[in-house]
């Protein structure tokens, strides 16, 4: 028999959790840069993503 | 090409959009700072003496030492892999996880070092069941609440039916291509009554209704609050299944005593960064849990300010 812990979890399809193509990492700088070199994380849109990339793993990936 | 010498170091993940905020609030202060993601630590080198607490970190043609300018350490890291990430991982991805994670731990030889927030405080804080303790203690107001495996328990009787199932810890289940995520549940007991109930510890806890969720953001001596409605109306059960868009963010003052709490329970843990969930019913103030690392980016709204109160805390 399931637990009812596992019953109740919402069950959905792992996402592969990525950045933007448009986007790359600036080791030095430690952030991420658009293709005009602004600052991925101040876009509109990414001020409510966090590291989850709205994956719901916990907060602070503890689910990982 | 000269070393860098390092102030803050920033231990986090690659895809933290959080700390790329806090990266940027340092260098606009001039502060040197590392930021190591643990999904990437094979691009850099690492050379770590433990007695001496140094460590010499290289990238391309950049090097940072990191040894007494040490001021403080931004940790966005779990305190411990759960191991769902990946499935059937490799030999490979078994010894990159288990090795990387202990690496980043071994830099607690930075003992002179502020940490935001140290890695055994933030493993003894992150217990649900040691934070309610304290949060009693420094005079939340704390739901009824049974920590339990027992099908005889009586909860509907001391905690209330129905009444919020909750796990102890996050469930992440892995299955396949498909995750199970648990989320706070609004329960009847007879459902919780089907022969399986023993198989692994539960928290039961009273049902709040009606109830506005309320996210507190404390930073050592300053807090941010947050209501979180859907057009200006409290949320029954877990705010987080609804959809993103239909939710509002909005400034919420709270009564000085509950903020005073607030910092007050965050100090007592040993942390200085802390995010508390309350939730306001029928006029009290109920303290449900806290998250030593949790998250604030989505809250780091235009003229708030918190990245740029983290990146001067860390710059003291």
């Amino acid at each position: 028999m399931t637990h009812i812990l596992e019953r109740k979890a919402k069950t959905t399809k792992i996402k592969n959790v990525t950045a933007s193509e448009d986007s790359t990492y600036d080791t030095v700088a430690g952030l991420w840069r658009n293709k005009d070199q602004g600052i991925a994380a101040y876009e509109p849109g990414n001020d409510r993503v966090s590291k989850k990339m709205d994956v719901e793993t916990g907060e602070d990936l503890k689910g990982q | 090409m000269k070393p860098r010498e390092v102030e803050v170091l920033l231990l986090a993940n690659k895809l933290d959009f959080p700390t790329d905020r806090v990266c940027d609030q340092l260098r606009q202060l001039g502060t040197e700072f590392l930021r190591c993601n643990f999904d990437d630590m094979d691009k850099f080198r690492f050379v770590l003496e433990p007695v001496s607490a140094r460590l010499e970190c290289k990238f391309e043609d950049t090097i940072w030492h990191v040894g007494e300018g040490l001021k403080s350490i931004w940790w966005r890291q779990p305190t411990f892999y759960r191991g769902t990430k990946i499935y059937n991982p490799t030999p490979a991805e078994q010894l990159y996880r288990s090795q990387w994670a202990a690496f980043m731990r071994s830099l607690i030889v930075f003992d002179n070092a502020q940490w935001f927030n140290h890695p055994a405080t933030t493993y003894q804080a992150e217990v649900k069941a040691y934070q309610l303790k304290k949060a009693y203690i420094c005079g939340f107001s704390v739901p009824k609440t049974l920590i339990t495996n027992d099908d005889n328990a009586q909860v509907p009787t001391t905690i209330g039916n129905p009444f919020a199932l909750k796990s102890i810890d996050t469930i992440l289940l892995r299955e396949r291509d498909s995750q199970h995520f648990g989320y706070t549940s609004i329960t009847d007991w007879s459902e919780c009554l089907d022969g399986s109930f023993n198989q692994v510890p539960a928290t039961c806890q009273q049902f709040l209704n009606p109830k506005i969720d309320l996210r507190v953001t404390v930073l050592d001596d300053k807090l941010w609050c947050d209501e979180i409605v859907i057009d200006a109306t409290g949320i029954q059960g877990d705010w987080r299944l609804k959809k993103k868009d239909d939710l509002e963010y909005r400034d919420f003052l709270l009564p000085a005593d509950i903020a005073q709490n607030c910092l007050k329970l965050v100090k007592s843990l040993g942390l200085h960064y802390g995010a508390i969930d309350l939730a306001l019913s029928d006029g009290v103030f109920w303290f449900i849990e806290i998250n030593p690392t949790g998250e604030w980016g989505w809250l780091d709204r235009p003229g708030r300010g918190i990245s740029q109160s983290i990146a001067k805390k860390l710059s003291q």
